[in-house]
């Protein structure tokens, strides 16, 4: 079967650098732009093959988008197993669904929707979100990181990707969605299926969280005479 | 200036590490398409091909909700399904004590026709519950299962799947159509694995699922079942944790249990602690603590911790876990999901010998309502009970005509097949299996491996350890001379722990039986107490339609 579009990963990384500046306002160009640009992509005939249960259709469908889904769910989980079952399990659920799907949202956005509860279910089924208070015998024994040395910690949690993993999921994806991949917040909302004025709130919560990471380790930048520039 | 940061970040996170698309990843995921529409047309297939319930189960059913909702009425209470935010606090009174807890947290996990959720198992390590396997399982009360698995890299606690990480599986058994049917789909290619007679064979997973499809004699047993590799076999750990919540009740275990509130994900629930009484009289361990979570509105069980011995050459202690997630009591049951069609591209393999699938065992059904017959078929007479737990029906009878006792090539594994006969009884999801064999040897021996040699007592015919898991075994044993029936004065040993579906075993010399399912050991004692012989049976015996 002959794919109307070329399959293969977006574009790695820059897209930050690419996308336009509105990141704080809501129902942003970018918003027009990436729905734009997602239909435009991917063919109505590839995705009517992919509905109807063509198998090249549809891998050829995620491919496209694999990049990008990789990239949420990876910062989601946090490791590459998980992250290849989730998406495995991702994929398979929106073959099943596709037949329902209406395109009210673009394929992309759905996609990306349905690897975002996928990860939130693993997050859950994995004890990752708060467990009950539960002490048995093992508690008084040494904790695997009874020693270690304060300063690993404190480098530890300078590490962006530490501190990613540390924000609650939801403000993650938001960041994720907004800051890395480029999407506007009435997208991204359409993804969490939250209001575009909660996206807000959250890029708002993970940027000031990140950002004190990120700001101390910037080198300052020295004028030619010497000075600290501003 | 804000934008400027923004991007800032923005590039920071894209520069993070992602790991690539490995080269497997979309072939794996062709042969999940695969099976999904294989399901879907199962589904589809499953409305038109399943006979409809018989009109007395519907009937059952509609009384089911009928008394329940008249239930509701007088006692002024609502019904509401578990784990929905719906959900109203005060199912029944409000209990006092640990017990009257865990009692009704037995009801309510004993309500209805059908009963679904998602369990995880594993291990407890630094306090942080690590999932081995995780599996959705839907169990219907006629017996009837539909398990939906997969393992982690944590492994601990799944058949197959903690050996082989990433891997799936489904495994269905219709029990009115006597068919189960299992898919395998392994996650690494060219894996080495050795069935149970000890040969290693090689297959190439990469590019096709293996099916494990049987036509059973009968259900499977679990009474005579040694660790398969099937899912099925032990009925889920749903069916120990019962069998251990009751003997919890009923062993006095929980007179120094401990009682909180706590909450789980928003929800008020109930945390119980206590110290299981070691039954046995060997030294490891001398306890087991239980944890115990119950959710609050629907009294369904959330989490059940217990403390055992690493099945290991170094035995030491370690925390076990189950847990479970959106459990659903009593929920209709869609047609088609205790049928599994088969993948194009799979690889069809014929039984446990191709890994460790189910299998008859050599067992045929047989109608036990004639115990002549049985006993000129089999060519002895075994043992009946004349009594089971009230509300308990046979709803099974097989037999095995073989009589040998071997070993299973290097697993020193005795394959439970010499001649048998046993009885399966149900009450809604509890299963009882009697089971009397002419086998009455006991095995012992010594097995080596890696250069050490593990003493082996083998003559627990329900399950056959060595080294530290016999002993731990060993010490979650419990001893009672029996006073009645064809094994008066005999001892009667019985395991009641988490690890193992609950049993009794006791031997004459010339027959041992087993009682084995969701009994306390008290009512494991009295079943074993009312067996009777040919004639003897056929007054007092449940019959199969009671």
């Amino acid at each position: 079967m002959m794919l109307a579009f070329a399959v293969g990963p977006a574009a790695p990384g820059g897209m930050a650098s690419m996308r336009v500046a509105e990141a704080g306002r809501l129902d942003t160009p970018r918003d027009q732009a990436d729905g734009g640009k997602a239909a435009s992509e991917v063919a109505a005939t590839v995705i009517a093959e992919a509905r109807r249960g063509d198998h090249a259709a549809f891998t050829a469908l995620v491919a496209h988008y694999d990049h990008r889904l990789r990239a949420l769910a990876f910062h989601l989980l946090g490791d590459p197993e998980a992250t290849r079952d989730a998406l495995q399990d991702a994929y398979v659920k929106a073959y099943v669904g596709l037949p329902g799907f209406r395109g009210e949202s673009e394929i992309g956005t759905w996609l990306h929707r349905i690897v975002y509860t996928t990860c939130l279910n693993h997050l859950r089924s994995t004890g990752r979100r708060p467990l009950p208070a539960v002490e048995g015998p093992e508690a008084h024994e040494g904790r695997a990181d009874a020693g270690r040395d304060p300063a690993d910690t404190v480098a530890s949690a300078l590490d962006l990707a530490s501190l990613l993993r540390s924000l609650p999921p939801e403000q993650r994806a938001a960041v994720v969605l907004v800051d890395a991949l480029g999407m506007g917040y009435k997208q991204t909302g359409e993804i969490l299926g939250v209001a575009q004025g909660t996206v807000a709130s959250r890029v708002t919560s993970a940027r000031a969280k990140l950002r004190r990471v990120l700001a101390p380790r910037k080198e300052p930048a020295i004028s030619d005479d010497g000075t600290e520039a501003s | 200036m804000s934008d400027d940061r923004d991007l800032q970040l923005g590039d920071a996170i894209n520069a993070l590490p992602v790991p690539p698309r490995d080269d497997e990843f979309m072939t794996d995921l062709g042969l999940r398409l695969e099976v999904a529409d294989a399901e879907r047309a199962a589904a589809g297939a499953g409305a038109a091909d399943r006979p409809p319930r018989p009109w007395f189960a519907r009937r059952r059913q509609w009384l089911l909700v009928t008394a329940a909702a008249a239930a509701a009425i007088v006692l002024g209470l609502a019904l509401f399904g578990p784990g929905r935010g719906a959900v109203k606090s005060g199912v029944g009174p409000e209990p006092a004590t640990a017990a009257q807890i865990i009692r009704s947290a037995l009801a309510a996990t004993g309500d209805g026709h059908s009963l679904r959720g998602v369990v995880l198992s594993g291990v407890v390590r630094d306090g942080r519950f690590q999932v081995g396997v995780r599996e959705k399982f839907v169990m219907s009360d006629d017996g009837s299962i539909a398990v939906q698995g997969r393992g982690t890299r944590n492994g601990g606690g799944g058949p197959i799947a903690d050996s082989i990480p990433g891997s799936t599986y489904r495994a269905v058994y219709d029990a009115p159509a006597r068919v189960e049917t299992h898919v395998w789909h392994f996650s690494r290619p060219q894996r080495a694995v050795s069935n149970r007679n000890g040969k290693v064979r090689h297959f190439t997973f990469s590019d096709q699922a293996v099916i494990i499809r049987h036509l059973a004699a009968g259900p499977p047993d679990s009474a005579l079942g040694l660790p398969a590799g099937s899912p099925l076999d032990e009925e889920l750990p749903l069916a120990r944790l019962r069998a251990n919540m009751l003997q919890l009740v009923v062993d006095g275990s929980l007179s120094s249990a401990s009682v909180r509130d706590i909450v789980v994900d928003g929800r008020p629930a109930w945390l119980i602690s206590t110290t299981q009484l070691a039954p046995g009289n060997a030294p490891v361990p001398a306890s087991s603590p239980v944890t115990l979570v119950i959710d609050k509105a629907t009294r369904l069980p959330i989490v059940y911790r217990w403390m055992s011995v690493w099945m290991d050459s170094r035995p030491h202690r370690i925390m076990l876990e189950l847990r479970f997630e959106d459990l659903v009591a009593g929920g209709e049951v869609s047609p088609g999901t205790f049928t599994l069609r088969v993948p194009a591209h799979a690889m069809v393999t014929g039984g446990p010998q191709d890994f460790g699938g189910p299998s008859t065992r050599g067992y045929r059904v047989i109608d036990y309502r004639d115990a002549h017959l049985l006993g000129t078929t089999i060519g002895w007479q075994p043992a009946f009970p004349e009594w089971v737990p009230p509300g308990f029906r046979l709803t099974s009878s097989t037999y095995s005509a073989s009589n040998s006792w071997k070993p299973a090539g290097g697993d020193w594994h005795p394959e439970p097949d010499s001649a048998s006969v046993s009885l399966a009884y149900r009450r809604g999801f509890d299963v009882v299996y009697v089971s009397s064999s002419l086998a009455a040897d006991t095995v012992s021996g010594s097995y080596s491996s890696g250069g050490n040699t593990y003493e082996g007592h083998f003559d627990d015919p329900f399950v056959q350890l060595y080294g530290p898991a016999w002993r731990y075994l060993e010490s979650r044993t419990h001893e009672v001379r029996l006073s009645s029936g064809p094994f008066a004065g005999e001892i009667a040993h019985i395991v009641v722990d988490p690890s193992v579906l609950p049993h009794l075993w006791v031997t004459n010399g010339g027959n041992t039986v087993t009682v084995s399912g969701d009994l306390s050991a008290a009512d494991m004692v009295r079943v074993a107490e009312s067996l009777r012989r040919g004639e003897q049976l056929a007054a007092g015996s449940p019959s199969p339609s009671q």
